[in-house]
């Protein structure tokens, strides 16, 4: 096959990125675009932010009524879904023992709603995270579990997998409410090359008005975390709303708090051992989403790059496996990528002989359980 | 213009795909299969296929598995948007697979309407509610409605408007399991039934055309005016009777699929529709007599 050289915004698996982008160009769009574009937001569950956007453009009238009927279905879930999730959060301040070392900390989707932040309603939030210090752990499961929230049945093996390799419990359900709660103590795996302290978050957390006892990330925490658990993961399927929510945060703080934030960011990304996928995921959402970096940050993020071939061979990858496959040009290849950050991203996880009895454990009981 | 000859859309099908008008969806569909294009060209108007072009709601496809199952035990996967959603089944299922994967576009993805498990059936813009769990005789019951003088608007998927609570007609065939394909036949012997289908998941499938138009343009909808529980039972005397305000809301509820989904909106919206319908309970044996005692009901305004 020819290398075909990335023709800028109009490769068809841009649209997306483009259209989160340049949200004007949601009024331009023609019915074919549309027909691309909504299956590329709906695997990456940006239906409602897309609805959000394009309602701010004023671009309503000039999108095919069946794809705005899509984007309606999608705000109207999503909506619902943020007032659910404040419900969870308000009950959950009552469930949570009183005297910790430090208050919980919220993680993610709640954290971005309990901060504020603007694009936090739209945004598709499945489950709770929450981050409590290693030593209240255990006191906070017990409480939890007296409260309902019980582990959602796991074997012996994933349950020892959780405990002592990962930085979070097995997942956690709530008996009668069926919502989802994933307690972390750290924000990276303890069997990770560089364990960052989660103490560093605990420490510069802030207090969230509406709910007593829990806290949010500081500002410069919020997007490193966002970086970290973007490349650290392995659901690249959904790698465009990730990057659409460090583009939101680094627009929404630099423009409220300016350069306090930018140089909290570079200072926290080095205290925390972050710095490399915190530049590789500034730099990817500088290029694609046009998100506005002081020069200063960008080159100070850009100190512990690594040599050349595999910085570049980074920036192909998370070009490649964050673009959709729904609607996009080659799926295949998209896959390929995904699959290769993948394999980077268990084997930064865990080492070597530890990596390789999870995979022969994981090959046992996929042909176990079998098609 | 697109061909509506079996052997036109198998080219359609096989080459750029084409777009399935059914109600107020559009499904882009691509298969290199003949018996899902026999199908089709069976069970749907000749409008209802449009070129491959422009907005599409759901973009299916169904296609040989890669690997042994390609030829031994031969399959078939259907895929949504590029994604494999279900498992494969056995190759001659490929038709009535593709229903089955239309209707879980919608349950799955559609949010900008109320849906309910339940089939629905209009006279004069009067629409007739028949929610139930598969196993009721609900598709039997529909089926033999719809042959009979009421339009049929769906079979297995109610579709309530979130802003007028009108419901809207799916235009999709009535899928007919086991002996309800017979019983049918008998009562119906000028009904246009499909492939007969055996040994799935859900016993002998077969798919009944929808008599006459079927399809409500997605301008005209009904009004939600009677709201029947039905079930079928072997041997029992046909009995239509009150059903409460307050019992007929919580089993209509028991059949929604998006109701958490929508939270207050699809509380009020099925609020308004049980407060807007007669509700009442049907246990039938005789199909000629229950749709009998349903053709007699007259709507109280």
């Amino acid at each position: 096959m020819i290398w075909k050289r990335r023709s800028g915004g109009s490769d068809r698996s841009e649209l997306l990125i483009d259209c989160l982008a340049r949200p004007a160009r949601l009024g331009e769009l023609a019915p074919e675009q549309w027909d691309r574009l909504i299956p590329q937001a709906r695997e990456a569950r940006l239906l409602a932010t897309l609805e959000a956007l394009l309602a701010e453009q004023g671009g309503q009238g000039r999108a095919p009524g069946a794809a705005r009927d899509h984007l309606r279905g999608a705000g109207l879930a999503a909506q619902r879904r943020a007032d659910a999730l404040e419900w969870e959060l308000s009950r959950l301040v009552t469930e949570l023992p009183g005297g910790l070392a430090a208050p919980p900390l919220l993680l993610k989707g709640a954290a971005y709603l309990a901060a504020g932040l603007p694009h936090a309603r739209t945004r598709h939030c499945a489950d709770i995270d929450l981050l409590v210090a290693r030593t209240d752990l255990e006191r906070v499961e017990r409480m939890l579990f007296w409260a309902g929230w019980q582990p959602a049945g796991l074997d012996a093996y994933d349950e020892r997998y959780y405990r002592e390799w990962m930085h979070q419990l097995p997942p956690l359900q709530h008996r009668r409410r069926g919502s989802t709660l994933d307690l972390h103590h750290n924000i990276l795996p303890a069997t990770a090359r560089r364990p960052p302290d989660p103490r560093l978050l605990l420490d510069r957390a802030v207090a969230t008005p509406g709910l007593p006892g829990l806290t949010v990330p500081a500002p410069a925490h919020l997007a490193i975390h966002c970086a970290v658990h973007l490349l650290a993961d392995t659901e690249w399927d959904k790698a465009v709303r990730d990057f659409h929510d460090l583009d939101r945060i680094l627009r929404h703080y630099g423009a409220h708090e300016g350069d306090a934030f930018w140089q909290e960011l570079v200072g926290e990304a080095v205290r925390l051992r972050c710095e490399r996928p915190v530049d590789h995921a500034v730099r990817h959402v500088q290029a694609r989403f046009g998100t506005p970096v002081p020069p200063a940050v960008a080159a100070a993020l850009a100190r512990r790059r690594p040599a050349a071939p595999v910085a570049g061979l980074m920036v192909r990858a998370v070009d490649g496996a964050s673009r959709p496959c729904a609607g996009g040009e080659q799926p295949r290849r998209t896959r390929a990528w995904r699959a290769l950050l993948f394999v980077r991203a268990h084997w930064l996880r865990m080492p070597p002989l530890l990596l390789l009895r999870h995979v022969i454990h994981k090959a046992r009981v996929a042909r176990a359980e079998g098609p | 213009m697109t061909a509506t000859t079996a052997n036109g859309l198998a080219a359609d099908l096989a080459g750029p795909g084409l777009t399935l008008v059914t109600g107020p969806f559009r499904s882009r569909i691509r298969a290199r299969l003949a018996t899902v294009a026999a199908g089709l060209a069976s069970l749907y108007p000749p409008d209802a296929f449009e070129p491959a072009t422009g907005f599409a709601d759901f973009h299916v496809a169904l296609d040989r598995p890669v690997g042994a199952r390609r030829w031994y035990r031969p399959q078939v996967r259907f895929r949504f948007d590029g994604r494999e959603v279900f498992r494969p089944l056995p190759r001659p299922q490929a038709y009535p697979m593709l229903e089955w994967g239309l209707n879980w576009c919608v349950t799955t993805q559609i949010n900008h309407y109320l849906l309910f498990h339940a089939a629905v059936l209009a006279r004069a813009g009067r629409a007739l509610i028949l929610p139930g769990e598969p196993g009721v005789g609900k598709s039997t019951l529909c089926a033999a409605l719809a042959s009979r003088g009421w339009e049929l608007l769906s079979d297995e998927i109610a579709l309530v408007a979130l802003d007028t609570g009108h419901l809207h007609g799916l235009g999709r065939p009535v899928s007919l399991k086991n002996a309800a394909i017979d019983v049918i036949r008998r009562f119906a012997p000028d009904a246009v039934i499909g492939a007969t289908c055996h040994d799935t998941l859900k016993g002998t499938v077969a798919h009944l055309r929808a008599p006459r138009r079927g399809a409500l343009q997605a301008a005209d909808a009904a009004c939600p005016t009677w709201l029947v529980f039905p079930r079928f039972i072997p041997g029992a005397p046909t009995r239509l009777q009150t059903e409460t305000r307050e019992r007929g809301f919580f089993r209509l509820v028991d059949n929604a699929f998006n109701f958490t989904t929508l939270g207050t909106l699809a509380f009020e919206r099925t609020t308004d529709l049980v407060n807007r319908s007669t509700c009442l309970d049907l246990t039938y044996s005789d199909l000629e007599e229950a749709v009998g005692r349903l053709g007699s009901l007259r709507a109280v305004d």
